[in-house]
């Protein structure tokens, strides 16, 4: 009983210094102690608090690879690392940052720690042999820590100070910068000034710099509400999140993706753990062993996580492997999406499939896979299929969609699971009737575009507020909504069309003038109309195609419409109003009649007309001359 | 320089252009203001609801009801999240719209008028005195835009408020239709009906705007041919009327092209590619097209039904249109049961595509 009681002591300790074991993890770590043998020979012994965390070292940190050789990373992938690192060490490489990316638990720290360690020391001992035995004792990789804070320094600005500091690591002192601790990127402002530094760095003349390697482990974060979410870092931390798409289509950054440890590796590395903790297994249990090991490396491509499972089997006295298992592999929005849509050969049957799916996880709650499955039903077998297939789909849909509680603003779980089944069982016969030519291929699944138009709408709401509340203060007119939205699909057009001749006649007078002074001047008292797009014809303001989301153009729109800067813009826009308001005010107050047009240049119409009666007037001969042109005809 | 909709709005009851009978029966309302009963004004868009009803506003209370102003109010729902508010309004009267606020709207209605209501009693007693003889200043009016979009709560909630403060408040609820209106409601209130103008009061009105701003119609074909177009609703005959003008230099011609709004024009074509191009990647073009209508919050009831009457005149197989019209009732209903109006739309055209197809 007591030898129990001591068990369950060490692995709940083990588990507090699993949580601590992340930043102990950087040094390379001498051999464990034997003290766990000794304890396990005195476990009738109540063990004190120090042994205990002692003994509990984890394997994983314990049996950290040593040398490339030990290192699980395919041989390829090592190699492409090794060269990319090794040019961008000695300098003749272009890359200024290499970026890793991939599941957690893939070796991408570990590899660069091992590579860092044999590259900068060769590199050192060729830059400069004077001073060899200083610097070979310093350390080949400074890694950037967001909690190290010195009292005073601005939260914002530590980053950019850290990177400071780090520039001048080059030469003799070589030393590769590893940002694997990122600064709060959650928080936008924050975000920005990483991005900003990095393009800093990447833009900077100064020729030898020391490499910068950016250790990502990208992740979806589930969000809690059941609503469709934004692509944004908020739902998905992926480097086209975090960093942005100017750093990421930079060409000093290269980026290399790491993927889940296959089971081959995965098993070799276990074994090989197996047999030097032989003496840690817990009586009875070293038999069992390759049972256990294959049913880890079965649904775990983490190897922190499968050396910690083996490691909480081994030691623990429980006999069956009911209970341990490893990180559970979250569905992400995209695995899902292909798992539906295309079957999974895993599971052993569509309705085993979906029964999984069903229980795994929130995703399966929220909108967003619904949304997913409308977005992406037509990229099954590129579109090729016909078209009772996407009519049951869409139907399913919509019907799922009607057993929605208004009050909980939650969906019924047999609405959830209707669609999926459609899906699932529409295509499975498409590939039972087909699959004998060709096997079906795949366009490329995309995020859904509902974000993306509940943003549009409410920049359209806003204009339309800004009308509405432009209209009442300086004519006195209440408009409804639904009204305003009919103003706008009358006269927009028209607007466009004006705004696009001005900019025409515009710039065929300044051709005319061939670079004067008056053209300079004309140009910058005329800027707004030349930035008119000349794209944009007579109808283009709807019906236009909303583009699919896209990780590289659609981040920014994501960004910079976040609530918070909406809300900020509505209430700016009103303030401007309540002045303008006093300002007319006062004006009907002085017996001026006409309506300064000056005070309120958001009014889309009067911009429109003013600006071209302006033209008329100062330009009153060119203006006849260009007006028998058509607008369209440039 | 405002547009000639709001330009040559009728602001009193003598201005008032077509249906007289009805001017009659407001002309005798505004003769009693003190028994002013709450009113509901049901009647097609663009027949002249709200003209009407500030018309009569501004019969009792002078013209002090067309000094509006604007305030933001917030409103703490239970689930405490905050709701802003434009709330329009002259000393006289205020105006909302439900459908501005969701699904919170039983909240609004309850906060804002119980503090109206209970605020009047104050405001009143002082001004009883007044030039007007204190008789119109007994209570204030609100208008309610699109009564129809009011959630069963909030006419519920509102049943209550009408009996409770009849005292301080009346009511004149605009809306098109009366059958989402529960009973208890139009029991309370005057109907009104206002019809919409016949195509002859319509270029009627047409023609006298025009006149006032000098444009040259050559044959008043043109207007019968834009009033026609229009179905009744003035002031879509009225923007199309104004932005023909400007487009042809202020001169109508019998063979000027009409101009349509444009998002009618994109659901016209879209409805010509359903019957011409069926296939699944004509689907998923096609749901480009409705997202972007959406995000210039083009109703999703008012697309479907465009591109339904667009669809019944394109096709010519009775059978066919006989399958549109069924269509496009149930996915209308699944509009007003669902959440997301992107997989009712498309589930649509999916079907019409089917249908035709055979």
């Amino acid at each position: 009983m007591t030898s129990k009681n001591g068990q369950l002591q060490r692995s709940l300790s083990s588990l507090s210094s699993h949580i601590h074991g992340w930043n102990e993890v950087v040094q390379p770590n001498k051999p464990g102690p034997t003290r766990s043998k000794k304890r396990r020979i005195e476990g009738g012994e109540h063990p004190k608090e120090q042994t205990a965390l002692r003994a509990s070292e984890e394997w994983y940190s314990k049996h950290k690879p040593q040398n490339l050789q030990d290192l699980a990373l395919h041989k390829q992938k090592l190699k492409d690392v090794r060269d990319t690192l090794q040019q961008m060490v000695s300098g003749e490489s272009e890359y200024k940052i290499l970026l890793l990316t991939g599941p957690a638990g893939c070796s991408k720290s570990t590899s660069v720690h091992l590579l860092s360690k044999e590259l900068v020391q060769n590199y050192r001992e060729m830059a400069g042999p004077t001073l060899q035995m200083r610097n070979s004792a310093a350390p080949s990789v400074v890694e950037y820590d967001s909690s190290n804070f010195s009292l005073g320094s601005s939260k914002l600005d530590h980053f950019d100070e850290f990177l400071c500091q780090s520039m001048y690591k080059i030469g003799p002192n070589l030393t590769i910068i590893l940002i694997e601790d990122f600064p709060n990127v959650f928080n936008s402002q924050t975000r920005t000034l990483f991005q900003q530094s990095l393009l800093r760095w990447l833009y900077s003349s100064q020729k030898p710099l020391p490499p910068i390697v950016i250790s990502l482990t990208e992740c979806e974060i589930q969000s809690t509400e059941t609503s469709s979410s934004f692509f944004s870092v908020d739902t998905q931390f992926i480097c086209e999140t975090v960093l942005g798409r100017e750093v990421l289509n930079h060409p000093g950054v290269k980026r290399i993706k790491y993927n889940p440890i296959n089971k081959t590796l995965l098993k070799k590395h276990l074994n090989n753990v197996c047999a030097k903790e032989r003496k840690a297994f817990f009586p009875g249990k070293w038999e069992k062993r390759e049972a256990f090991i294959k049913s880890i490396i079965e649904h775990c491509g983490d190897i922190r996580s499968a050396i910690s499972a083996l490691q909480l089997w081994a030691e623990s006295s429980a006999q069956s492997s009911f209970g341990i298992d490893t990180r559970e592999q979250s569905v992400s929005y995209f695995h899902g999406l292909g798992k539906l849509l295309y079957g999974s050969k895993d599971t052993g049957g569509d309705n085993n499939t979906i029964n999984d799916l069903l229980t795994s996880n929130s995703l399966m709650q929220s909108d967003n896979l619904r949304l997913g499955i409308l977005e992406n039903y037509s990229t099954f077998n590129r579109k090729e299929f016909p078209l009772g297939y996407a009519m049951d789909i869409v139907d399913s849909l919509s019907v799922s969609d009607t057993m929605y509680n208004m009050k909980t603003a939650q969906s019924l779980g047999e609405a959830l699971e209707y669609p999926y089944r459609t899906v699932r069982h529409r295509f499975a016969s498409f590939v039972a009737t087909d699959s004998k030519t060709s096997p079906p291929s795949h366009n490329r699944t995309v995020f859904p575009r509902e974000s993306k138009v509940r943003s549009l709408v409410k920049r359209f709401l806003l204009e339309a507020n800004e009308y509405t509340l432009i209209e009442l203060n300086k004519y006195g007119n209440s408009h409804s909504f639904r009204d305003v939205v009919l103003y706008f699909a009358f006269y927009a057009p028209f607007i466009r069309k004006r705004l696009n001749f001005k900019r025409r006649t515009l710039v065929h007078f300044l051709e005319s003038m061939n670079g004067s002074a008056e053209q300079k001047s004309a140009i910058e008292n005329n800027q707004d109309a030349l930035m008119v797009n000349d794209a944009t014809d007579v109808l283009d303001r709807v019906g236009g195609e909303i583009g699919m989301v896209n990780a590289s153009h659609d981040l920014a729109f994501a960004e910079e419409t976040s609530n918070a800067l909406l809300a900020s813009s509505k209430l700016q826009a009103f303030s401007k109003l309540q002045e303008s308001y006093f300002v007319t005010q006062k004006q009907l107050g002085n017996q001026n009649d006409t309506p300064s047009f000056d005070d309120e240049p958001l009014d889309p119409i009067i911009e429109s007309d003013d600006g071209s009666e302006n033209f008329s007037d100062d330009d009153d001969e060119i203006y006849d001359l260009l007006a028998s042109q058509s607008p369209r005809k440039q | 320089m405002s547009l000639w909709v709001d330009k040559y709005r009728p602001k009193s009851l003598d201005a008032l252009t077509h249906t007289p009978r009805l001017t009659h029966l407001l002309k005798s309302l505004s003769v009693e203001p003190r028994d002013l009963p709450h009113l509901l004004f049901y009647g097609p868009n663009g027949a002249g609801k709200k003209t009407r009803c500030m018309a009569l506003l501004q019969s009792i209370f002078g013209s002090g009801v067309y000094k509006l102003k604007i305030d933001v109010r917030q409103f703490t729902t239970p689930s405490n999240r905050k709701l802003e508010l434009n709330v329009v309004s002259s000393p006289y009267h205020l105006e909302i719209t439900p459908s501005d606020m969701g699904n919170n709207d039983r909240i609004v209605i309850q906060e804002l008028l119980k503090e109206v209501a209970q605020m009047e009693q104050v405001d009143f007693q002082t001004a009883s005195g007044a030039d007007t003889g204190g008789l119109a200043h007994r209570y204030k009016c609100v208008i309610i835009n699109e009564a129809d979009s009011l959630t069963r709560d909030a006419q519920a909630a509102l049943r209550r408020t009408m009996e409770k403060y009849s005292r301080n408040i009346r009511f004149i609820m605009l809306c098109e239709s009366m059958s989402s209106m529960i009973a208890p409601i139009k029991s309370r209130c005057l109907l009104v009906r206002t019809p919409a103008p016949t195509t002859q009061e319509t270029v009627d009105a047409l023609a006298k705007v025009g006149g006032q701003e000098k444009v040259t119609v050559e044959d008043a074909v043109i207007l019968g041919a834009i009033a026609e177009s229009c179905d009744g609703n003035l002031r879509k005959a009225l923007l199309t009327f104004e932005s023909m003008a400007l487009n042809n230099e202020m001169c109508l011609k019998p063979s000027t092209a009409l101009i349509r709004a444009d998002w009618v024009v994109v659901i016209l074509k879209m409805a010509n590619r359903i019957l011409k191009d069926r296939s699944v990647s004509s689907l998923v073009e096609c749901r480009a097209t409705l997202y972007d209508l959406l995000a210039h919050c083009i109703p999703a009831k008012v697309i479907i039904q465009e591109l339904a009457f667009a669809l019944l005149d394109a096709i010519h197989d009775d059978s066919h249109k006989i399958a549109v019209v069924q269509w496009a009732s149930v996915f209308d209903e699944r509009l007003r049961l669902g959440n997301k109006p992107i997989y009712h739309l498309e589930g649509f055209i999916a079907r019409v595509m089917c249908e035709v197809d055979g």
